[in-house]
């Protein structure tokens, strides 16, 4: 009896003290991922939300035949303009870039983002690029003088411009 | 005397039972503080309602004093075009010219001769600006000579540079 007890006892205490810290440890280890990636964000340009930002992967689809489309997107950050900022490149699973400019050239992205996940919120369009910008562009992004020279092609291609960034 | 010894280990035993019970109800409501302090933390730190209390960022890459320089002349423009289309008359007084080729550039490449020439013309422009009778027509041949040099060196904001037109 005397044992059963003593048992009793220091079986609750043991399991109280010990089990349930050990839960929160791993929920809490679940969710710091997350959280330290939206604490950590930053904002340029408009304020905007990541709320229900599309892939970029979907952009396509969601302009079909419309020349311009006004959307939320989400992306990871491929490339950055080397120069100042002023531009970047968000990937998709298949390896397709978009080039997101900054409305009215007024705000800029850090140089060294890429590879961060970027919300972006703008004016999606399909634009004839000159040769010029485009040599321009390849030079900001460190391109080589053969390959800047290489381009004598003015591209269509589908643009970004947004009016708000969020980067985390 | 055996028996006095056995009530005292008993009432041992049964105030270890109470006493362990404390002790593990105390490391619960202290695990439980812990995680509502953490909850609370969440809902203050972590939540992206409460990132939005950062400020939106315009420049994280520390702009060179040219690119700064251009800036203020973009944002003169501006309120010269709201003059214009007032029907108001620009005074050079308002609007020095900003002797923007003597500071540093983003790019130190483009300290060329032809860099020179362009500012050149576009000084000279500018103090006609002043001094002609059609201010609007001058203030695109401004806008103009701005378009001219920066298809050379800087493509970036040439979007926001031909917003600046006044239709005549």
């Amino acid at each position: 009896m005397k044992k059963f007890t003593l048992l009793v006892s220091i079986t609750i205490f043991i399991s109280c003290s010990q089990h349930a810290p050990n839960q929160e440890t791993a929920s809490q280890n679940e969710t710091s991922v997350v959280d330290s990636a939206i604490i950590n964000q930053q904002y340029f340009g408009d304020r905007i939300t990541a709320d229900s930002a599309k892939p970029v992967s979907e952009l396509k689809t969601l302009i079909a035949d419309k020349k311009q489309l006004t959307v939320k997107l989400t992306g990871k950050i491929e490339g950055v303009c080397q120069q100042k900022g002023c531009w970047m490149n968000l990937t998709n699973e298949n390896g397709e870039k978009l080039r997101v400019t900054f409305k009215d050239y007024k705000f800029f992205v850090p140089k060294d983002c890429a590879g961060k996940t970027a919300f972006i919120e703008g004016f999606a369009s399909i634009e004839e690029t000159s040769v010029g910008e485009l040599q321009e562009f390849a030079k900001d992004a460190g391109k080589t003088k053969a390959e800047i020279a290489a381009i004598k092609e003015p591209k269509k291609e589908l643009v970004f411009e947004a009016s708000g960034v969020i980067i985390r | 005397m055996g028996v006095n010894f056995f009530n005292l280990k008993m009432k041992t035993y049964l105030l270890l039972i109470p006493i362990a019970f404390v002790f593990a109800c105390s490391n619960i409501s202290k695990n439980d503080k812990q995680k509502v302090d953490a909850d609370s933390i969440k809902k203050v730190d972590y939540s992206p309602k409460n990132a939005s209390c950062a400020k939106p960022i315009k420049d994280p890459n520390n702009p060179k004093p040219m690119a700064l320089m251009m800036r203020m002349m973009a944002d003169n423009a501006d309120s010269m075009k709201v003059q214009l289309l007032r029907g108001e008359k620009l005074e050079s007084s308002h609007y020095p010219f900003l002797r923007f080729y003597l500071l540093e550039p983003t790019d130190t490449s483009v300290l060329k001769l032809q860099f020179f020439e362009n500012a050149r013309l576009f000084q000279e422009s500018y103090n006609n600006l002043f001094k002609n009778s059609n201010q609007k027509q001058m203030y695109n041949v401004v806008i103009g000579k701005c378009i001219n040099c920066h298809e050379m060196y800087c493509n970036g904001p040439l979007k926001r540079i031909r917003k600046m037109f006044i239709d005549m």
